[in-house]
């Protein structure tokens, strides 16, 4: 019988919480976010000089410069402000597997626990989901109250019609959601395993975008190849169609030379859309969140996995990018 | 049963080997697909066996409950026939010892047939013989083929239905072997009955003794005329005749010191039927006899009560009229006349006569609706009554149903009668004035229409002997024609195949259907997880 993971992360929220203060830097100011971004504000870190302009608060007017430049110059600083994370799920159907362990329900548990530790921070939160073969709305988090909705739209996404079309159909972009749910001074999280594959450059397109406007972006890498590998070396096995590729009903086996080229071939692929994705605001560490051999204390192995996740630091650290 | 035993065996070993059976091969879907390279064929077996029983596997043990089910409800299906031949066959003999027995040499006959039984029987190896002796009264069970039954004279007053001899197939009479019989002979002068399966499962067979003999019965008789009809008494009497080819029969009819005799006509109403009208000699108890020779005497003679037919008994209770002097004063059990009050309560035991004062407010009208050659309005002239139009009634009593109506306000009703027992209720004459005539025209009617049913009530007909004894079911015994059949084959008794009893665990069970129903829910529920089990991944 398949196993049934629950829906709800395995992490408690006392662990949560000790996570998340482990990240903190310092204590926030009094009306203001946790966090700060590469935008102009009112803090005490200075970031450059301009000219001044009627409306300025005149107790920013740097004498000193305007004296040397003869000119009234002001002091910048980095503003300190609710920072809005948007979180993008990739719901590829591959995203389904392996079965008892599959990527897109622990996509689901890091999306809570990042919604969890930002409502904590006073932030807000908006999932998007991406592939789905249904239009499904963001869901933008503002409290406590708006996590049934992120847990309803989670339901929906797992309940899906699972038949075999589903499964062979080609997954489809359409980055509009995504583009409109974009804000200034956010930070972007994709939870995919990055194998999706992107002819037009569409997706692309959108993370180039992503990383403009102060905000960045971060990529959680999920890596479920030691687990499917291990599957396929476990004896003749049929392969099911999957996103457009059929095997027929030929018997296979797994020789270690073609699990090989598999993996090369995967990571050309990482390489391919590392290049495409580069820019100022990309997160994307070079050690994915990489699945067990086997599917047993997975849950066990979620805990330890979350709290190692490369990718931890430079979401929740204040200093930021 | 071997072989549904084989069925059986055959499915459950197959689900088994189906369970143990699996496929050497996994179903996969990995989500690297896109980049997994051409791998090689397999060249592993496909199927393996595994030598672990599948006792944790749900639709493994559904299977075999399914198979389970379906061979219980089929079960008696293929139970084999009882071994016959260690049972030992219990034959019964039944001796019809009915009044028509005694005509020629029947009984005799079936003295003779149930000896050839017994010869029979005693050639078959551990075979045990009982004879049964049946007459109108009683059964009487005889070991082996005894002839000390046939010796005691029959009754000859109670004719016997054919039912007495299937009666006598039931075990309860079982004393002379040991358990119930398991083939029957039936010696009679009957004709072959069909005996029902569940009264007896074995062989019957129906051996006919006697040639045929023609037969005449008294099979009823009725008064008719006498009282204020139009006729004079006399009684009409109805004789059957079996197999009779000579004269017109001949009754005749005594009362008294009176008698006389008629010579029957046939009867057009009835095939084979004769009928005729004796004379009416008087009241009180008559005879009436066949005076023609028949085969059995049983049925030739009737006696009746009959009643005063030439002078109507009345009880007469109407004031306002005398009682006419063609009636005798009656009695509580007589038609009873008198006049009809609103609310009365009217005798329900007894024909009766009701008037009314309608002709008192008599008036022009209309007639609303009648009934249709009704009796009581034989020769009432309608458009005289229309010119005199009674007042009627607004109301009936209970059990009576209009026959005339006028029209008008609330329809009175004129005339209206009750069928059982016989009553009227009418307008009561008058004496005077021009619907004089009409009114008791109307009242005559109804008396006559009345004390017919009257008449009829009185007769008790009985089948007598010539000694007075009262004889009972002796038209039972009255078809001494029936035709002959030859003598039967008795090697019946003897085959195997033919002697079968009833075998109670091939008997129709009324669990089968639940079994079936059962049966299909395990089906159903088998498909059902199936669709679950099997949903791809």
């Amino acid at each position: 019988m398949r196993q049934t993971l629950p829906m709800k992360p395995p992490v408690s929220p006392y662990d949560l919480n000790r996570l998340r203060l482990r990240f903190r830097a310092r204590s926030p100011s009094e009306g203001l976010g946790a966090h700060r971004h590469r935008r102009m504000g009112q803090s005490l870190e200075f970031r450059d000089f301009r000219d001044y302009v009627p409306g300025d608060d005149v107790r920013a007017i740097d004498w000193s410069a305007s004296l040397r430049s003869r000119d009234r110059i002001v002091k910048s600083f980095e503003a300190e402000e609710r920072r809005t994370l948007i979180i993008l799920l990739d719901c590829r159907p591959a995203m389904r597997l392996p079965e008892g362990a599959d990527k897109l329900r622990v996509a689901f548990w890091i999306a809570q626990l990042l919604v969890d530790i930002a409502l904590a921070e006073r932030d807000h939160a908006v999932i998007v989901p991406l592939f789905s073969a249904v239009d499904h709305k963001p869901v933008k988090v503002r409290g406590g109250r708006d996590k049934r909705q992120v847990s309803s739209l989670f339901e929906t996404l797992l309940n899906r019609a699972n038949d075999a079309d589903t499964w062979d159909a080609v997954p489809r972009f359409d980055g509009r959601a995504a583009v409109r749910a974009l804000q200034p001074a956010a930070a972007v999280v994709l939870l995919s395993d990055m194998l999706f594959d992107d002819p037009d450059g569409r997706f692309a397109g959108l993370v180039r975008r992503a990383q403009k406007s102060y905000r960045s972006f971060h990529v959680f890498e999920l890596n479920s190849w030691p687990m499917e590998r291990s599957l396929m070396a476990g004896g003749p096995f049929r392969l099911a169609a999957l996103e457009g590729k059929d095997f027929g009903e030929t018997h296979f086996e797994a020789a270690d030379q073609a699990l090989r080229e598999a993996e090369q071939a995967m990571e050309r692929h990482l390489l391919q859309l590392r290049h495409a994705f580069a820019g100022p605001g990309l997160v994307w560490p070079h050690h994915a969140v990489l699945w067990p051999d086997t599917a047993d204390g997975f849950q066990d192995w979620f805990q330890a996995a979350f709290r190692k996740a490369a990718l931890l630091p430079s979401l929740l650290a204040r200093g930021g990018q | 049963m071997s072989v549904l035993a084989f069925l059986v065996a055959a499915a459950a070993l197959g689900i088994l080997v189906w369970h143990l059976v699996k496929p050497a091969v996994r179903d996969l879907r990995i989500s690297m697909a896109r980049f997994l390279p051409d791998f090689e064929p397999s060249r592993a077996p496909k199927v393996r066996v595994s030598l672990v029983p599948p006792v944790g596997s749900v639709p493994f043990w559904l299977r075999i409950l399914l198979i389970t089910l379906l061979s219980a409800a089929l079960w008696p299906h293929f139970l084999p026939p009882l071994e016959r031949e260690t049972l030992g066959q219990r034959i019964r003999v039944i001796v019809d010892r009915s009044p028509s027995m005694q005509v020629g040499e029947r009984l005799d006959l079936a003295q003779d047939a149930a000896r050839t039984v017994g010869d029979f029987v005693a050639s078959m190896q551990e075979a045990c013989l009982e004879t049964v002796l049946v007459d109108g009264v009683s059964m009487t069970l005889v070991d082996g083929a005894s002839d000390t039954g046939f010796a005691a004279p029959v009754r000859a007053d109670q004719g016997m239905p054919a039912s007495a001899l299937l009666r006598a197939l039931m075990p309860i009479l079982s004393a002379g072997c040991d358990g119930p019989p398991t083939r029957a002979v039936i010696v009679t002068d009957l004709p072959p009955q069909p005996v029902a399966a569940d009264l007896f499962g074995g062989a019957v067979i129906w051996w006919q003794v006697g040639e045929p003999a023609a037969n005449l019965a008294i099979a009823d008789v009725r008064v008719t005329g006498g009282g204020i009809s139009d006729d004079d008494p006399r009684l009409e009497v109805l004789v059957s005749a079996f197999g009779w080819d000579g004269d017109a029969p001949r009754v005749a009819i005594a009362n008294g010191g009176q008698s006389d005799e008629i010579t029957l006509r046939a009867d057009p109403h009835r095939a084979g039927g004769w009928s005729g009208a004796l004379p009416y000699l008087g009241d009180g108890e008559s005879d009436l006899w066949l005076m023609s020779q028949d085969a059995l005497a049983l049925d030739d003679r009737l006696r009746v009560d009959v009643p005063v037919m030439d002078a109507l008994a009345v009880d007469w209770a109407l004031n306002a009229l005398p009682r006419p002097a063609a009636f005798v004063p009656g009695g509580a059990d007589d038609l009873r006349v008198q006049e009809y009050q609103a609310n009365m309560v009217v005798p329900g035991d007894r024909p009766v006569v009701l008037g009314y004062d309608g002709w008192g407010a008599s008036q022009a009208g209309q007639v609303a609706f009648f009934q249709h050659r009704h009796p009581v309005l034989n020769g009432v002239n309608f458009d005289v009554l229309e010119r005199h139009m009674p007042q009627g009634l607004e109301r009936l009593p209970p059990g009576f149903v209009p026959v005339l109506r006028a029209d008008g306000p609330g329809s009175p009703v004129i005339v209206a009668t009750r069928a059982v027992p016989r009553g009227v209720i009418v307008p009561l004459p008058v004496n005077g004035g021009p619907a004089r005539d009409l009114s008791r025209l109307l009242f005559a009617n109804a008396l006559r229409w009345t004390a017919a049913q009257n008449d009829q009530r009185a007769l008790d007909p009985r089948h007598v002997t010539a000694q007075g004894v009262t004889v009972r079911n002796a038209l039972m015994e009255s078809d001494t024609a029936r035709p002959a059949a030859p003598a039967p084959d008795l090697s019946v008794l003897n085959d195997p195949a033919e002697a079968s009893v009833r075998d109670p665990r091939t008997e129709p069970s009324v669990w089968v259907p639940w079994l079936l129903v059962a049966a299909l829910l395990v089906f159903l529920a088998e498909r059902g997880f199936g669709l679950i089990w099997r949903r791809p991944t």
